[in-house]
């Protein structure tokens, strides 16, 4: 991107320009972030190996996921059930790998869905400001008044549980967050001169906002998703727990949580246990990530 | 000071009406977005068209859609929150009937989490770089990432099935436990009848609940009030007292503890928010007689009025302990002044 360069040292609205200057490529700047926050190297690599086992798992596993095999059900792990079965005899590590994919297929898409439509409201509301902004935010006000996960399970109640539509509910309750975030990002990118340089050039509003200020905002944006595919999926997991969300016999983390639930008080704790587990190895990787870059973003935190 | 207070909530007050409207407008959409006809879904599919006929009118569902916003807003005005038509009963009875069940859990959730994150934070901060505080980094790192109903279940697990310590997910008390039920919070119904026995029946069957719903926000409160502190300590006025040599108890607690404990006062607005979405979770697998069991046993039917009102309850509570905080915090902070 060409016009980064023109950004005046002195001028920085945002740290990661002034960073990436400093660190020429964006594999030397990896390097500092990682020695600097060995927990962020971490939770990527924890977040590498459950998206790779999510892609490339399903070439290699030995069990259909959805096929009933009631001679093997309740097996406990073992070393042909790595993770045990189910009360139908389906696989459990299996169903987990293919569950990856239904997992972080929502995660991506409703991260992606909810920062482009946050990103759209954020920059109108903040490049245009006055009433407009007034009317955006207020919408944003009511949509957040409403705790996110009461407000998911209204929505998903109302159009029905299906792996799309728990996509667009975690878009629906989560591109406010961006919104909000972009906004204040845009207020003060709007100051800086080369904004004053591209409006004076005679571009157009569209224009400056899309191809101007915008990709001086994306650094936070960025980590902001990566905390967000994590929360993504525990909110996927949370509507799926309880019935709102993916459909049986779908193999998916937090349905299969649902399904264990009634053995786990009769001591068969492998079925619940197992998926929670990656729920929970996931997300910690996302957070951990996450962490490590706001640090990088964020010059007060160093 | 106190005529400024009073306008202060007065504005801040009159700043909350688009804030209501849109969450009135929200759920007004919401019941408005169901794809199958509600008519259907009160009376089955094979209705005389007479019959019909005359249930849309009862609805509105024949006026245009402002008109029908009009007596939405006149229902929830007057306190009518719809029927659902699976329990059969007026919404607001139902919620009436099981707000304390959830608001008692919630309440105690909360003051579990901060009795436990206050000190923990504290210390955290005093102790940096310890063993104190790399727990309290494990525990809020954990505690975010877990899912609540996950760790409830594990709880259930070991405390139930393997040590059998407390009492398995089957509600609020065991079956032969008996007391007046007055208030609907039973920790309190059992103290007015005096009965000691039924009040620790109560106690034991919260435990597991409450732990699996504070864990999660205690961890991201020990962190604020961790991060809160730390600068509070850096900070001139206490860098001066420590160089004058004050007792550092003295420094700590009464000087460095007022200034670090704002920001966690707003952020309690922020967890209970949290606290009742993840309430209505637990409390499904807890098997607590709550709203979130009742109303998403019913959205599930395809009854969507209680989840509909609970939405409307929950931003109603959340609006109202936002303006709570924040008038706490200019009580607390005598620099705030409008």
């Amino acid at each position: 991107m060409q016009f980064e360069k023109r950004l005046h040292e002195d001028e920085k609205p945002l740290f990661t320009h002034s960073l990436l200057l400093k660190y020429k490529s964006f594999l030397k700047l990896s390097f500092y972030l990682l020695k600097r926050n060995p927990l962020s190297l971490v939770g990527g690599i924890i977040m590498l190996l459950i998206i790779l086992m999510g892609l490339l798992g399903p070439f290699f596993t030995v069990y259909d996921p959805i096929k009933t095999d009631l001679k093997s059900a309740f097996l406990p792990p073992s070393t042909t059930h790595w993770m045990g079965t189910n009360e139908l005899g389906m696989d459990i590590f299996t169903r987990i790998v293919y569950g990856a994919r239904v997992d972080l297929y929502i995660a991506f898409f409703s991260v992606i869905g909810a920062v482009i439509i946050g990103l759209f409201f954020g920059i109108i509301s903040g490049y245009y400001g006055r009433w407009v902004d007034d009317v955006i935010m207020r919408i944003l006000d009511s949509l957040q008044a409403f705790p996110t996960i009461i407000f998911a399970i209204a929505i998903a109640a109302v159009l029905g549980p299906s792996t799309r539509n728990v996509i667009i509910v975690l878009i629906a309750v989560n591109f406010p967050m961006y919104s909000r975030l972009v906004r204040s990002l845009v207020l003060s990118v709007k100051q800086s001169q080369f904004i004053d340089a591209a409006r004076a050039a005679g571009n157009k509003d569209f224009r400056i906002m899309f191809l101007h200020i915008l990709p001086n905002c994306m650094g936070p944006v960025y980590v902001q998703g990566s905390l967000n595919v994590g929360w993504a999926v525990l909110m996927a997991a949370s509507l799926s727990f309880i019935g709102l969300g993916v459909q049986p016999p779908n193999p998916e983390w937090g349905l299969m949580i649902t399904e264990g639930t009634r053995f786990m008080i009769l001591g068969e704790w492998w079925m619940a246990f197992f998926p929670g587990l990656f729920i929970f190895l996931f997300v910690l990787s996302a957070n951990m990530l996450g962490d490590g870059l706001q640090d990088v973003f964020d010059p007060k935190r160093r | 000071m106190t005529i400024n207070l009073l306008e202060y909530i007065f504005w801040r007050l009159i700043a909350l009406i688009p804030v209501v409207l849109g969450v009135l407008v929200i759920t007004f959409i919401i019941g408005h977005i169901i794809p199958a006809d509600p008519v259907h879904l009160f009376i089955g599919q094979e209705a005389d068209q007479e019959l019909i006929e005359q249930i849309k009118k009862d609805l509105h569902l024949d006026q245009p859609i402002w008109k029908q916003f009009y007596y939405y807003m006149n229902d929830i005005l007057h306190g009518n929150l719809g029927m659902s038509w699976s329990t059969r009963n007026p919404v607001v009875v139902d919620l009436a009937l099981r707000l304390p069940a959830t608001f008692e859990l919630i309440i105690i959730s909360l003051i579990v989490c901060v009795i436990i994150a206050l000190p923990l934070g504290i210390l955290a901060a005093v102790k940096r770089d310890t063993w104190v505080d790399h727990l309290a980094r494990i525990i809020s790192l954990m505690g975010v990432a877990m899912p609540g109903f996950w760790l409830a279940l594990l709880l259930i697990y070991i405390f139930f099935f393997k040590l059998d310590w407390l009492p398995p997910p089957i509600g609020r008390f065991s079956i032969n436990t008996n007391f007046d039920q007055l208030t609907g919070f039973y920790l309190i119904d059992t103290l007015i009848a005096g009965d000691f026995k039924a009040f620790k029946d109560v106690i034991l069957f919260l435990i597991l609940p409450v732990a699996a719903l504070s864990f999660r926000k205690m961890g991201q409160l020990t962190r604020l009030v961790r991060s809160t502190m730390i600068e509070a300590l850096s900070s001139d006025y206490v860098q001066t007292a420590l160089s004058q040599g004050l007792k550092k108890s003295l420094i700590y607690y009464r000087l460095a503890l007022k200034n670090a404990l704002l920001p966690p006062i707003t952020q309690i607005a922020v967890i209970w928010g949290d606290l009742i979405g993840t309430a209505v979770i637990i409390e499904i697998v807890f098997a607590w007689p709550g709203v979130g069991n009742w109303s998403i046993d019913a959205a599930l039917a395809g009854d969507f009025a209680p989840v509909q009102a609970l939405a409307m309850i929950a931003a109603a509570s959340n609006v109202i302990i936002f303006l709570i905080t924040d008038i706490l915090y200019t009580f607390i902070d005598p620099r705030i002044k409008f």
